[in-house]
């Protein structure tokens, strides 16, 4: 006997808000061929990630599941599912607006904060070092000139994206904050017992 | 003749110099600086596998400031790294097609004083060489033809896909960069999983999978008897050569390892044909050795005539 969880929600509104979207309104058209999975390396090698899959939740309607699952991310963003699907499903683009909707609720990968970080203090995602610019020298290469990080901040800014990245972290050390009053509860607990048992 | 904004991005000039150099010298040989500008205001592309995921209006206004920063000048862009090339000729395309994004993406540039017209074509110096340069000039400067040495290419997700957008070559069977190995004399070999992943995107998240993707790639490369192999992505070229000796060492006991497959920069493998002393480029950086490679290349070269 097939036993659901009674976790499980169903959002039947996913689909439509979905498709409502210009880059999203073929969805509709997959007929779970699997053909984008299996040219998915991704897929291949993470064993957890599976785009085809996903596909199939959001018809469903599984909309909580999808957006907190982690392993979205697993993305590489080659577009072989786009270039692959007979049904002219544009996949890697939907599952790239799937994770902007993740994205709004916290499920952002940390190396993703800390590319962030890096963008806000230097304007770049890989900063320039001191190092590599001596071998600029050597090599004769012209100096770089310096990234517009005030430009760069004032549109982030602009656009919302900053203070999602600060949500983001303040999640995160809550998160910590959370882990580490547990842990001293347990401590706690344990010494209170030893006590006891003295 | 068209005239091109130099796009470094991050990884070439912060990370990889020496490809950097590498272009600049064939540029400087083939007597062509003056289609090619540096130009200051240009920030980060920005990446196209985290940023269009975290939030796309801000990666579409991103992209679309650096596309005034060439609008300005009126410059196109030229780009080193697949990666830029994506980013930007996405945005450029689709703010080109999409009037409202074009509206929304510019009602955010306005705060920095900037606005898009649409104008800005983004190019990889792959299309750059092949269109631009063109097959005459190269292999007129070809002194030194690379006959005995077979070459896989390795075009790079971002260069080919997706297709609608980026439309550089057929995405299931292109030929450009082969035809542009093939200009130095070396023969383009065919291999299985040609259009797969280097796994760069997927390297931060979890290194397994992306040695993974590297592995499943040199493993056809090595079944095909390559000398070496030519990219044009510097991201690619990070996972293929400081990659393959981590990969190497990762999956010691399950693949026919250590691969020493030495991977280099489309240009680097074309200077090398216009005869420029190897040392210049220098090749000690590469992490899985080039001299094997150079060594094969002297034993027969044959001068052109
Ligand atoms: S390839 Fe297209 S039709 Fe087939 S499962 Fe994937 S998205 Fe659906
Ligand atoms: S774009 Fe993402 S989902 Fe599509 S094939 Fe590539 S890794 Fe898989």
């Amino acid at each position: 006997m097939v036993t659901r969880s009674k976790h499980i929600k169903i959002n039947h509104e996913f689909i439509r808000e979905l498709t409502k979207l210009p880059e999203c309104e073929n969805l509709k058209n997959c007929y779970q061929c699997g053909a984008c999975s299996s040219y998915c390396p991704s897929f291949k090698y993470s064993k957890v990630y599976n785009p085809r899959k996903i596909v199939q939740d959001v018809l469903v309607g599984l909309k909580d599941e999808i957006l907190e699952n982690t392993n979205l991310w697993f993305c590489g963003v080659c577009h072989a599912c786009t270039e692959q699907c007979p049904q002219g499903v544009e996949l890697s683009e939907i599952l790239s607006h799937i994770r902007n909707l993740a994205s709004k609720i916290g499920n952002i990968p940390t190396h993703l904060v800390s590319e962030v970080k890096n963008l806000l203090e230097t304007g770049q995602v890989v900063p320039p070092s001191s190092a590599i610019n001596r071998r600029r020298e050597k090599f004769g290469l012209p100096e770089l000139p310096d990234a517009p990080v005030d430009e760069i901040r004032t549109l982030v800014k602009s656009t919302g994206f900053e203070d999602m990245i600060r949500r983001k972290i303040e999640l995160e050390k809550a998160k910590e904050r959370e882990i580490m009053e547990e842990a001293k509860a347990r401590m706690k607990k344990m010494e209170e017992k030893k006590t006891e048992d003295a | 003749m068209t005239e091109y904004a130099l796009f470094l991005g991050c990884m070439v000039p912060n990370r990889l110099p020496h490809l950097e150099f590498s272009f600049r010298k064939i540029l400087n040989h083939l007597d062509s600086n003056d289609l090619v500008h540096d130009i200051s205001g240009f920030g980060c592309c920005p990446e196209p596998i985290g940023f269009p995921g975290m939030d796309n209006i801000t990666f579409m206004t991103l992209a679309a400031r650096n596309l005034t920063v060439a609008e300005e000048q009126k410059l196109d862009i030229l780009t080193l790294c697949t990666g830029c090339f994506e980013s930007l000729k996405t945005a450029s395309v689709k703010l080109k097609h999409e009037p409202k994004l074009l509206e929304k993406v510019n009602k955010h540039l306005s705060k920095v004083g900037r606005e898009y017209n649409g104008t800005v074509e983004v190019k990889h110096i792959a299309q750059f060489f092949y269109d631009d340069i063109g097959f005459e000039k190269l292999k007129k400067n070809v002194v030194k033809h690379l006959d005995n040495i077979k070459v896989a290419a390795h075009y790079g997700c971002h260069l080919l896909r997706p297709s609608e957008i980026l439309a550089f070559d057929d995405p299931h069977n292109p030929t450009k960069l082969d035809e542009l190995i093939e200009a130095t004399g070396a023969k383009s070999v065919m291999y299985l999983r040609r259009d797969y992943c280097c796994g760069a995107g997927t390297k931060s998240l979890d290194g397994n999978v992306a040695a993974e993707m590297v592995m499943e790639k040199l493993r056809q490369i090595a079944r095909v008897g390559a000398d070496c192999m030519s990219v044009v992505c510097p991201f690619c070229f990070l996972q293929f050569d400081l990659g393959q000796e981590m990969a190497s060492r990762a999956f010691k006991d399950s693949y026919d390892v250590p691969y020493q497959i030495p991977v280099l920069y489309y240009t680097q493998l074309l200077g090398l044909s216009f005869g420029i002393d190897p040392k210049e480029f220098d090749f000690k950086r590469h992490r899985i050795k080039v001299k094997p490679l150079l060594e094969k290349i002297d034993a027969v070269a044959v001068p052109a005539v």
